[in-house]
């Protein structure tokens, strides 16, 4: 039986990585593309809230990784952090190299060892949107719990204009202006990504596979009143409009108004199928964007969890945590 | 062997004879029991069947029980029984810790293995609503999952799309006629998973219960019967006085049937005093999308918020039944 070496991801590790990456997911069928070496640097070493990765080795090679995206996170007045389930595999010819329950379970124990814990800066919740049979061995082996069965709001962009409707703007990058409305609108959540420029920036325009357009409501001193983050692709179904995030006060129902006119104008221009977004059930959006004609939809995900802090468990992360696509690196 | 501190503890199958001690059981636990008729009505009237084992002390007294609603349905077209576990009790004196069960472990095991296994011969399917409060419990102990988080259907009266239905007629009938079969076997094509709505099992879910009245109705294009709908006022997640969709019945894409029932709907929600009208449909059915077509919204519940499942057959995946499985208000112990 081959000896592997499970520990945290080190410098010299790469090479290695990407190559089994490249033999997990580049191949035709896969739930995600390879990623090359850019866009592994953007998700885990430019991440401005850090890494989360730990790995099998095997003779000089990385064959097996569980790892994770940090993002921090406001609640009740803390900075705490949350992690992001992502990229995790094993090679294809070690998937039987350990007696059940297997080298995937093997490298995913003691990555929740090592970041998961209830005080900052361990995570609090690790969390994610796993395929099927990810989910299933997560079930049993390693915590996982349905937070929810996903739905996603969405609708055909349906008749009308094709510009800006008066108002909205598209900004270039997100600068210190969105720390106030991030402060509006976190004070009604339980807790949320910090949406501060760092993380805007990172997350959307220093993206290096995806270009998304920042829509933007500005007030006449220049004040951000609420933006929208779109961009096309094949996601649940081929060439949707997706809004990977939005963000308005809830007693700005007229610039959501606009930003929702906006994000309709542009997919009529882009000739999608569907405009797509992820809102919270309990959120007061969630009910605002079916007044807009959004249908909720089945998606093929759970949102899983596990959580660390007895004080935050299932039911009150599903009541209390805003979240949206930019919580995700689905789109 | 019995641990130390339940020297005497009886494990056995529920029988008429424990129906008191059943009933004062509930009453300890829950603070409220059903009537004699009601719990009757759960037990032996369902055409169904029904499922319940009792945990008795060394004086015979109930301090614990799983009881469990027996559902006939048609599985990828074959007939199997589904049990939708309506009580799960532990005396409140009885009660320990999930990392040292006693009463409910023993009851809701020897529950599962006595019921629970693979179609024909067993139970291959045991669900439940569990609130947050009961949810550990069915995770640990009776391994339930969830199947999804179930979201509601919602509308204002005043917010109802209703589309023509030209030809359609829908007439209030005290019970469904034996040809509601028909229209059951033609409602289930396609389907991979549904209970059976067959004239006894209706009759019984909606003709019968103790205490409880249900408006019922069927749609009709010329002689063909094309859908049909059960009404009640009550209450759901906490909110009281609202109109309950206990069941629908309508054929796929028959968008005159569903407006003519919708209709009928919202008649009976005027006359009863209520506002609003609240569905239970799957996502994945398409009377989810017809729903919101006719301006129903979903809506988080409050409470009832795992559709938990445990399979006894290893082909038939949480996944499968989310994708597959229809269901109504009706088919809960909500309504």
């Amino acid at each position: 039986m081959t000896d592997y070496e499970i520990r945290e991801y080190r410098a010299g590790d790469l090479p290695s990585l990407l190559e089994t990456f490249e033999l997990c997911f580049g191949r035709p069928g896969a739930d995600r593309p390879a990623r090359t070496a850019a866009e592994w640097s953007y998700t885990y070493e430019q991440n401005p809230a850090g890494w989360r990765i730990w790995v099998a080795a095997t003779k000089g090679k990385v064959v097996a990784q569980y790892a994770a995206r940090p993002y921090r996170v406001w609640l009740d007045g803390h900075v705490r952090s949350f992690a992001e389930i992502v990229d995790s595999m094993v090679h294809p010819e070690h998937r039987m190299g350990l007696k059940a329950p297997g080298l995937f379970v093997q490298t995913a124990r003691p990555f929740f060892d090592a970041y998961g814990g209830p005080n900052h800066p361990k995570d609090m919740v690790h969390y994610g949107w796993p395929i099927e049979a990810a989910y299933r061995i997560g079930k049993l082996f390693l915590g996982y719990s349905v937070l929810r069965s996903q739905t996603a709001l969405a609708r055909e962009p349906g008749p009308g204009g094709v510009e800006l409707p008066p108002g909205v703007g598209v900004l270039e990058r997100f600068d210190a202006s969105v720390d106030p409305l991030y402060d509006r609108c976190k004070n009604g959540w339980g807790a949320s990504t910090i949406r501060d420029a760092t993380f805007l920036n990172w997350r959307f325009v220093d993206h290096p596979r995806h270009d998304y357009t920042l829509f933007a409501v500005r007030a006449d001193d220049g004040a951000l009143r609420g933006y929208a983050v779109y961009r096309t692709g094949a996601w649940i179904l081929p060439r949707m409009g997706l809004v990977a995030d939005f963000l308005v006060p809830n007693d700005e129902r007229e610039v959501a108004q606009a930003l929702k006119e906006a994000l309709l104008a542009r997919a009529r221009t882009d000739r999608v199928s569907a405009v797509g977004l992820f809102l919270p059930e309990w959120s007061n959006w969630f009910e605002r964007f079916q007044d807009w004609g959004f249908l909720v939809w089945p998606t093929p995900y759970n949102m899983i969890v596990r959580a660390f802090d007895p004080r935050h468990k299932l039911f009150w992360l599903r009541d209390n945590w805003w979240f949206t696509l930019a919580d995700s690196d689905l789109v | 062997m019995f641990p130390a501190d339940l020297p005497t503890l009886l494990v056995r199958p529920y029988e008429p004879a424990d129906e008191a001690g059943v009933l004062a059981a509930m009453a300890r636990a829950y603070g409220r029991a059903p009537t004699p008729a009601e719990w009757r009505w759960e037990m032996q009237g369902n055409p169904s069947g029904a499922f319940a084992w009792l945990a008795l002390d060394e004086t015979a007294r109930v301090v614990g029980l799983v009881a469990a609603r027996g559902a006939r349905m048609l599985f990828e077209g074959e007939p199997v029984l589904f049990a939708l576990v309506v009580s799960a009790l532990a005396d409140p004196q009885r009660r320990r810790g999930l990392r040292n069960p006693g009463v409910h472990v023993r009851t809701l095991q020897a529950f599962a293995e006595a019921v629970g296994g693979p179609a024909p011969e067993r139970v291959p399917i045991v669900w439940g609503m569990p609130v947050p409060e009961t949810w550990r419990i069915a995770n640990k102990l009776l391994k339930l999952e969830a199947v999804r988080t179930q979201l509601v259907l919602s509308t204002p009266l005043a917010r109802l799309v209703l589309a023509a239905a030209p030809g359609v007629e829908v007439e209030e009938v005290q019970h469904f006629p034996d040809a509601v079969d028909g229209l059951f076997a033609r409602c289930a094509a396609g389907r991979g998973a549904l209970a059976v709505r067959d004239r006894a099992q209706l009759a019984w879910r909606f003709g019968a219960r103790p205490g409880v009245s249900y408006a019922q109705a069927l749609a009709r294009r010329g002689t063909e019967l094309v859908g049909a709908a059960v009404f009640r006022p009550g209450d759901l997640d906490g909110e009281r006085g609202v109109g309950l969709v206990c069941d629908w019945l309508v054929l796929r894409d028959d968008a005159g049937a569903t407006s003519a029932l919708l209709a009928w709907l919202a008649a009976r929600a005027r006359d009863a005093g209520v506002e609003t009208l609240h569905a239970f449909a799957p996502e994945t059915a398409p009377e989810w999308r017809d729903f919101q077509s006719s301006g129903f919204h979903a809506r988080r519940l409050r409470k009832n918020y795992f559709l938990a499942a445990r399979s006894f057959q290893k082909r038939t995946s949480m996944r499968w039944l989310y994708d597959n499985w229809y269901y109504t208000l009706g088919d809960t112990h909500v309504v």
